[in-house]
């Protein structure tokens, strides 16, 4: 049996791989989504782990990871999965996190829910680039940690004070 | 419902007298640091004399996170190039590892975690001090190291009661730190509070440890505090670099993003929570990550 590769993906950053032995992870999934691609008939998997909706509302500059905003990451996230030879029609694509504080800026506004507007967001760029979202684990009041294995596709959700979970 | 185990102060006390000893250098550093005429070549005495800390003044001095442009070869150069205020943050950072680097099962964190957290907002604090201004940086940054203190002793009783305290904090939609006090009878703030104490901290600190989750409580406080205006304002600003902290997840425990933003602090302060500066913030403090990890890789490895 081949050893687990355990790969952690940072706020910002984009992985693809072809290898079944990897889990992708991300140990302190907050306010951030990750965007998890899988194409189970190449055993092709990317994520992305972007923190912010919007690069011009964030006022991105040049030397800032484009990663982190989705307007940003998700174009490079599907040209990466493609350019590996992924196919859309096999493509399996989940997303989790989006975590936000209580009564966010008060006055039950939701506009200030990172975790909310990442969602949005994230779902109107998926389907421009002729994908959608199949499953989600979005929003509450945790943390996650999360692991996908490349190898069975299977995507594993920790939250405190609940028993594992998979979508 | 089961509310838990309540806890007393007393439980506490004596949790907190069997906690390890800071080291005698510890000690004095703080008495000192507290010390309006504290002197540098005093503070590097006492550093000098411990081998442990003088290794981990002159790792922290010489990482990117100071952008020196030499190496520092000794404490005494260390404290003529850097200055007491620089100085002074440091020390702090050194005691910070000392102690909050261990694992806190009750709140889920492992080892290195609650560190890790609290340099996170300690460099968020000082970007928010210098953008919001009325705070000197350096002083935002030291204050926000030890928020958490209390986690070290209080996880023991959270890690029991965790379900309970979840589910007051949801339903309720209070800070976690509220529902601990409805659960166990104490929270993390205040048992953090009698550690500092315990430990000579500053007021400022202390008010800071004790305060952080609801500035607002802080002006009708009886805490004998000397400038509570600026005091209120520093507290305040430590109050939104933890929500920002929490929100990027850096070494985020089980309590999570269960709090709420204090509308009326930040009123006080002045800052507007607008989609544009949340963004905007966010996206600036999540590109201080380099700094972050330059300080707490400077200090892998020592005592």
């Amino acid at each position: 049996m081949g050893v687990d590769l355990q790969e952690e993906v940072p706020i910002g950053e984009i992985k693809i791989t072809n290898l079944p032995s990897v889990s992708m992870v991300i140990n302190n999934l907050s306010s951030g989504i990750a965007v998890v691609m899988y194409d189970k008939l190449q055993c092709i998997g990317g994520m992305a782990h972007v923190l912010l909706p919007d690069s011009s509302l964030a006022g991105a500059t040049d030397e800032m990871t484009p990663g982190r905003f989705a307007d940003l990451a998700i174009p490079e996230l599907v040209q990466q999965y493609l350019d590996k030879g992924a196919q859309k029609q096999d493509t399996l694509v989940r997303i989790v996190g989006g975590a936000q504080l209580f009564n966010f800026g008060g006055g039950g506004t939701n506009s200030l829910n990172i975790g909310t507007r990442n969602a949005i967001a994230i779902r109107t760029i998926i389907s421009k680039h002729g994908l959608s979202i199949k499953k989600a684990d979005v929003g509450g009041n945790k943390g996650r940690k999360i692991r996908f294995h490349v190898g069975s596709g299977i995507l594993t959700i920790t939250q405190a004070g609940q028993p594992d979970y998979e979508i | 419902m089961n509310t838990g185990h309540q806890v007393t102060l007393e439980e506490i006390e004596s949790k907190v007298d069997k906690l390890p000893q800071m080291p005698e250098a510890a000690i004095r550093l703080i008495r000192l640091l507290d010390n309006p005429d504290a002197n540098a070549e005093e503070m590097a005495n006492i550093i000098r004399l411990d081998p442990d800390m003088t290794t981990q003044v002159l790792r922290l001095c010489n990482s990117a996170a100071y952008g020196l442009n030499r190496q520092i070869l000794t404490v005494k150069e260390a404290v003529a190039i850097l200055g007491l205020k620089t100085l002074k943050s440091l020390v702090y950072v050194i005691i910070s590892k000392m102690a909050l680097d261990k694992p806190v099962e009750g709140y889920g964190l492992g080892k290195g975690e609650l560190f890790y957290n609290a340099i996170t907002c300690a460099v968020y604090s000082k970007y928010l001090a210098q953008t919001i201004g009325g705070i000197d940086p350096e002083l935002a940054f030291t204050a926000a190291l030890l928020r958490d203190l209390g986690k070290i002793v209080l996880g023991e009783y959270v890690g029991s009661s965790y379900k309970n305290i979840e589910e007051v904090a949801i339903r309720s939609q209070v800070p976690f730190s509220e529902a601990e006090m409805r659960v166990l009878g104490i929270n993390h703030n205040t048992v953090g509070k009698h550690m500092a104490k315990k430990w000579n901290l500053p007021e400022e600190l202390i008010a800071v440890i004790e305060f952080k989750n609801k500035p607002s409580e802080l002006p009708e406080s009886s805490l004998p505090i000397k400038e509570k205006p600026g005091l209120y304002k520093l507290v305040t600003i430590i109050h939104l670099a933890d929500a920002f902290t929490k929100m990027i997840g850096s070494g985020m425990g089980n309590d999570g993003l269960m709090y709420t933003l204090d509308q009326d602090a930040l009123d006080q302060l002045g800052v507007k929570v607008d989609v544009e500066f949340m963004d905007t913030t966010l996206a600036r403090l999540i590109h201080l990550e380099e700094v972050v990890n330059e300080m707490t890789q400077s200090l892998k490895g020592g005592a």
